[in-house]
């Protein structure tokens, strides 16, 4: 065959598989793919990985994973096209977010960064809620990334160059599952990075490139979901992301997407869909949707913002066109809580789903607190707030 | 004009645009002036030089490639392309051992472009192939020893099982 400095540059042409490949074909070959061959393959995809803070003792060896873990994604998302992208940074408790704007600095969780000067916010950190229960979490028992004094500490192996044109948004994940995601976009791509906390080392499980329609993800029951701004919503299963729920949206709703412990729930405005991804039975397209809509469920109907309790995703705060509330979901119960505006001060309404059949019922505030086990917060800040209720 | 002479005794007359394609019969130009008469080829057989040459005809209006020095990001990304233009695609369908000769004569002489061209077509042999593949392609013996050889299935299993 070719002599070692010409097979070098036939190298160049070839990415880490073939040149893995190549090294088993025989010694001579095996000789000539040096680890540094490796080296300068995978830095080129991770260039901030650290081999001796991998699990790794070669780099052929981190190639071998590497390989074992590039995967398709599927095609929908992967499409070239222009798209809006929400900046919104409401997103969900547990999450870390760094976001908006941040000068070429390198974000990278685990390795300890300064961010001196640049205008990196945290939004929240390290949360003490299990995201899929919604059950606080005692502190101490977990050791959680953290932010202090303009250096970012926490888990290590997923990284990413932010340059002046990209923004990113990198979110930690206490779920007992996900460890971290992080998510960064340009002007034509996104790029998205999953690590599962049961995987072991330090590089991502999952790592999608050029997924140009993402617009927000979701974690929750140890799941990575991803909306697109297609009608889709995907859910990560391995190294693809399947299609599980569709919604048409139209341009006189006001959707939202919320998340909670595997339910999906779409709100429109006038209709409540809540769907079941039931991922043990492979029940994924579309679930079992159930179907709230104003008549039946006293859903106010002139929904303006629908926020998720940012210290449990559990409850979600509904607002009105006028800013006020104007209830409270339930997610664990599948129950709505609307605030009463008239007589019935010292009662709530609720309406539920039990067997697939909508409820609707009073409730006083003792009822509901005995009801949930625990004192109602949002009650308070309603009443906080407008003192009515 | 000048006058390329093969190991094999051949002499071809070659215009001078075209032999510049060569950065090391450019640079020999230039030394010697313009009466250059004969410059031998020594290493080059006749049939792979006339190939070379034909490559050079061929090309000879294409903007000359940066001097050697400039291996900067456009070198580095031109490199990651594949695609590899009709004619210089028909013109390397030829046999493997030509193929390799094509690429050390190009390395040789000093034709960048061809050499890109050469290792392009022989990555593209190698691309997506298993090792046995790639051994059948290129008429390689497995020397591996039973040990060596159980070491390499232990990796793969590792690889491809997650």
């Amino acid at each position: 065959m070719l002599p070692p400095e010409l097979f070098s540059e036939v190298c160049l042409h070839l990415n880490i598989k073939d040149i893995y490949n190549l090294s088993h074909v025989n010694r001579e070959l095996n000789g000539l793919v040096s680890d540094d061959l490796f080296r300068t393959k995978l830095l080129k995809h991770c260039p901030f990985y650290d081999l001796s803070n991998s699990p790794h003792s070669t780099w052929k060896e981190c190639a071998s994973t590497y390989i074992s873990r590039e995967g398709a994604i599927c095609k929908e998302v992967s499409e070239t096209k222009d798209y809006v992208v929400h900046t919104d940074n409401h997103i969900l408790s547990g999450f870390v977010s760094l976001s908006n704007t941040c000068n070429d600095s390198i974000l990278s969780l685990g390795q300890s960064i300064s961010l001196d000067g640049s205008k990196v916010t945290f939004d929240q950190l390290a949360t003490t809620v299990d995201v899929a229960t919604g059950e606080t979490v005692d502190q101490s028992a977990t050791e959680g990334p953290s932010f202090k004094d303009g250096t970012y500490t926490g888990f290590h192996g997923i990284s990413m160059r932010i340059s002046t044109s990209i923004h990113a948004h990198m979110t930690a994940v206490e779920s007992p599952e996900v460890l971290a995601v992080l998510t960064g976009w340009g002007f034509n791509y996104q790029r998205l990075m999953v690590k599962y906390r049961s995987s072991e080392g330090l590089d991502p499980d999952y790592v999608g490139e050029h997924i140009n329609q993402l617009d927000r993800v979701f974690v929750s029951a140890g799941h990575v979901f991803l909306k697109s701004v297609s009608n889709w919503t995907y859910l990560l299963q391995g190294d693809t992301f399947i299609p599980v729920v569709f919604q048409p949206q139209t341009t006189r709703e006001y959707p939202f997407l919320l998340c909670y412990n595997g339910l999906l729930m779409h709100f429109s405005g006038t209709t409540v869909e809540v769907f079941h991804v039931d991922l043990e039975n492979k029940e994924l397209r579309g679930g079992k949707g159930v179907s709230f809509t104003h008549s039946s469920s006293g859903f106010s109907g002139n929904l303006y913002k629908l926020i998720q309790v940012a210290d449990n995703p559990r409850y979600a705060i509904e607002y009105n066109i006028n800013r006020t509330i104007c209830g409270v979901w339930d997610f664990k119960q599948m129950k709505y809580m609307r605030r009463q505006y008239n007589d019935n001060r010292k009662a709530l309404q609720l309406v539920g789903v039990e067997d697939g059949k909508v409820e609707w019922q009073l409730y006083t505030r003792e009822y509901m607190e005995v009801l949930l086990g625990r004192r109602l917060e949002w009650g308070e800040e309603v009443v906080h707030e407008y003192g009515d209720l | 004009m000048v006058t390329l002479v093969s190991s094999d005794g051949v002499s071809f007359n070659v215009d001078q645009k075209v032999a510049s394609r060569s950065a090391l019969i450019k640079n020999m130009m230039e030394d010697i002036g313009e009466d250059a008469g004969e410059i031998p080829v020594p290493n080059v057989s006749s049939n792979v030089l006339k190939k070379v040459i034909e490559y050079c005809t061929y090309h000879k209006d294409d903007p000359l490639p940066q001097s050697g020095e400039d291996e900067g990001t456009s070198a580095a990304d031109k490199k990651k392309s594949t695609v590899i233009d009709d004619w210089d695609y028909n013109f390397l369908q030829v046999d493997q051992e030509m193929l390799f000769e094509i690429i050390l004569t190009a390395n040789y002489l000093d034709i960048k472009p061809l050499l890109d061209v050469g290792c392009k077509t022989v990555a593209n042999m190698i691309k997506g192939k298993t090792p046995e593949e790639i051994r059948r392609t290129f008429n390689i013996a497995n020397d591996f020893t039973p040990e060596e050889e159980a070491q390499i299935r232990r990796e793969n299993e590792w690889a491809e099982d997650r």
